[in-house]
């Protein structure tokens, strides 16, 4: 195409999106779920993308479509293409899992070394864009030992929860001294990157703060529930919390989440009532107990 | 009329029917180097929720993988409210930049209310990242993510729900 040509192809499309607002759409599911479970293995996954028309009376034409977390599906459409009102198209492609290893190297794929595959795709259209994901999530055979966790999204809405935990005493963060339920919620409901004051984090208060509320719920977990949480861990990232090493806080605030993930599926011990989840209240008196520090990451 | 020369005529007509080529003052400037551009974050189609409370953790731009500078604004929303595109910062894009890689991410855990129950939004490692081009953030001067709660939230038990941000950008 010449250059007269290029320049009547961009007007035209960037007109044609004014005027048409064409809109695509995209579903992602794994064996037919947004979120699958893979506790048993080996098993067959099978993976589906479908893209689909979602304006009332026009075509659509997807321009680019890209992938976040499995390139295999890279090669299962091959824009541009359109279509009509009314009108989708699915791609399928199937993952042989043959062990929890297989899983987590699956699960890697999105560049985040945990157990969570998350697979987005984006397709793109003229003047505009549609994104959607499913996640695929690898669980040991059988669960590892110790008692039930739960994440700090449960603590977060569960303040009966929170409270029985703050109750078996003050707990020491290194920059925050927890021994009330507003500062508990207060450090779980707390911008990473501001200060309620609105002042910004700067990067050693962002990282202390997300392995500091990770670890409270760590420390929750086995208050409550009798969770096996390793004392080398949580040394570790006590001291961690007292150095500038970013790249150390960061990496333990990996592990403490997946700790806190890794038996979130388990059941609570009988007779232990969390209470509602109450997430506008609890967060209307979270109170952060933090505050900004001179530090700075190494 | 050779077909060049007809596309050609096709393209004045449509400039001066568009403004395609000419300038977009509603783009927001602070000087003649640097655009700024807002960027909005929307919930859609709640069905019975009448809270979706996230939190973002991060906001970043960037352009062939060199960062651009994003002012951040809002980072604690509830996606619910209606018609209510937060404002969640404004990125700077210097004077020959074409195309801006943008990356969205949420907190890990958020919560949610609704007419049948609440319970905790998990949103380890949601995610929203889209490259714009210059020309399409000049359109209105803004892009909005317009995330679309009723295909969003994957319940997972009587009260946690994941987030999967099943979104759409527009300009």
């Amino acid at each position: 195409m010449n250059v007269v040509g290029r320049v009547a192809s961009v007007c035209l499309l960037a007109w044609a999106g004014v005027a048409g607002a064409h809109e695509l759409a995209c579903e992602k599911t794994f064996n037919g779920e947004q979120v699958l479970v893979v506790d048993q293995y080996p098993t067959d996954v099978k993976v589906s993308i479908t893209i689909s028309n979602t304006h009332p009376t026009s075509p659509s034409t997807a321009l680019a479509v890209d992938i976040i977390g499995l390139p295999a599906e890279n090669t299962l459409f091959t824009p541009p293409f359109t279509l009509g009102v009314g009108e989708s198209q699915t791609q399928t492609l199937t993952l042989h899992v043959n062990s929890y290893e297989t899983c987590l190297q699956l699960a890697a794929m999105d560049n985040v070394f945990d157990a969570t595959l998350n697979n987005t795709v984006k397709v793109t259209w003229d003047l505009g864009s549609a994104q959607c994901g499913a996640q695929l999530i690898c669980r040991e055979s059988p669960p590892p030992p110790g008692g039930a966790t739960r994440t700090m999204g449960f603590f977060k809405v569960h303040e009966q929860a929170l409270q029985a935990c703050v109750d078996q005493g003050p707990i020491d963060l290194k920059i925050a001294t927890v021994d009330s339920l507003e500062d508990a919620l207060g450090l779980l409901w707390a911008s990473p990157n501001k200060y309620e004051s609105g002042g910004m984090r700067s990067q050693w208060d962002r990282d202390a703060l997300l392995l500091a509320r990770q670890l409270m719920v760590a420390i929750c977990n086995q208050r409550l529930f009798g969770a096996d949480l390793s004392a080398t861990l949580l040394e570790q990232s006590l001291s961690a919390l007292e150095t500038t090493n970013c790249s150390l806080i960061m990496s333990l605030e990996r592990q403490v989440d997946d700790y806190n993930n890794a038996n979130d599926s388990v059941p609570l011990p009988s007779g232990f009532d969390p209470g509602p989840a109450t997430p506008q209240h609890a967060e209307s008196i979270a109170d952060d107990p933090t505050s900004p520090t001179s530090n700075t990451c190494q | 009329m050779k077909t060049s020369l007809r596309i050609a005529l096709w393209v004045a007509v449509l400039s001066v029917v568009t403004g395609c080529g000419g300038d977009k003052t509603r783009t927001v400037k602070n000087d003649a180097s640097v655009q700024k551009f807002e960027i909005r974050l929307l919930g859609e189609k709640p069905a019975n929720l009448t809270a979706a409370l996230v939190g973002l953790s991060g906001l970043d731009a960037s352009a062939r993988g060199a960062p651009l500078e994003v002012e951040p604004a809002a980072d604690r929303v509830d996606l619910t409210v209606p018609n209510q595109a937060w404002l969640i910062g404004k990125v700077a894009v210097p004077e020959g930049v074409t195309e801006v890689d943008f990356s969205l991410r949420f907190d890990d855990a958020g919560g949610y209310e609704s007419a049948a129950g609440n319970g905790a939004l998990e949103a380890r490692g949601a995610e929203v990242r889209w490259r714009a081009p210059v020309e399409w953030l000049q359109t209105h001067g803004h892009v909005v993510v317009h995330v679309d709660l009723s295909r969003s939230l994957v319940y997972r038990g009587v009260d946690t729900a994941r987030l999967l941000p099943n979104a759409s950008i527009h300009y």
